[in-house]
């Protein structure tokens, strides 16, 4: 299973995304990485590899370096998901803004005592 | 109309939440009542929902299908675990893609905020292969084009 919220707290710190951004221009080494931050080869090393956790990128051996690069599925895969369902849950909740409404007037009309004032003393419909 | 949250939780989960402006009761009733449920749990233009059962008991079944105007259609089965009106469902649901995805577990609070409702959903994180299902459904694609609609009209 892809680690949501790896992606999420990979995703959460500015030069890690910064870092995603240069390598969607394709495969980059370690130096060539840490060479516009002013930052140690280390370091931009432990933001790889959090990156790598998260699997929003894959590195490979080549002689000494090890070039990294995009897991654009990965990526895809998660934002796509939570792209469509926030967009389905957004709709739908939406939607029932409208129905509750209904409801409310229906509710109005039966019980005059303003809804903001309603204790919860009403009758409970028993809903089994 | 109100922002939607949603987000990750522990690997796990996906926490929603959503306030609403009517009280507990009317938001747990429009989540467990079929006739209620039929209005508006039917997603983007073109899907209707033309079966939609819900017996909110515990143990009480769950059947919801969907259909678009081009002919696809999917459902969900599941069944309800716990009930407590009007604070707290919990309920077990799958879809059927047409294979069944794993059981997601669904836990839906209901709190008094103010004079409305803040609903916290939390649902089980599906796994690669039922995320790609679902977006496979044509979903998505429904949802792009009547989302581009929406934007047409504004």
């Amino acid at each position: 299973m892809h680690n949501l919220d790896s992606a999420f707290f990979a995703l959460s710190d500015p030069t890690r995304r910064a870092i995603l951004a240069r390598l969607a221009t394709g495969e980059l080494t370690v130096m060539e990485l840490a060479e516009p931050f002013e930052m140690s080869q280390p370091a931009v090393s432990r933001h790889l590899k959090v990156l790598e956790d998260a699997r929003l990128i894959s590195r490979r051996a080549e002689g000494t370096t090890r070039p990294c690069r995009l897991e654009a599925d990965g990526m895809q895969g998660v934002e796509q998901w939570l792209a469509m369902m926030r967009e389905a849950l957004s709709r739908n909740f939406d939607r029932l803004d409208h129905v509750l409404a209904s409801m409310q007037a229906e509710t109005r009309r039966t019980k005059p005592a303003r809804l903001t004032r309603n204790r919860p003393s009403r009758k409970r419909s028993t809903r089994k | 109309m109100s922002a939607l949250t949603l987000t990750t939780e522990a690997d796990r989960y996906v926490v929603v939440t959503r306030r609403f402006a009517a009280k507990p009761e009317l938001v747990y009733r429009a989540h467990t009542d079929p006739a209620i449920i039929q209005k508006w749990l039917f997603g983007p233009d073109g899907w209707t929902m033309p079966v939609c059962e819900s017996d909110a008991r515990p143990g009480g079944r769950i059947h919801y299908k969907w259909a678009n105007d081009q002919g696809h259609s999917f459902s969900l089965t599941g069944e309800y675990v716990a009930l407590e009106p009007f604070s707290r469902i919990v309920h077990i649901e799958r879809m059927h893609l047409p294979d069944p995805t794993p059981d997601n577990h669904v836990e839906t609070r209901f709190e008094p905020d103010g004079s409305g409702t803040l609903m916290t959903m939390r649902m089980t994180l599906p796994d690669a292969a039922t995320r790609e299902a679902m977006l496979k459904t044509g979903m998505a694609d429904g949802m792009e084009t009547s989302y581009k609609r929406l934007e047409n009209m504004l």
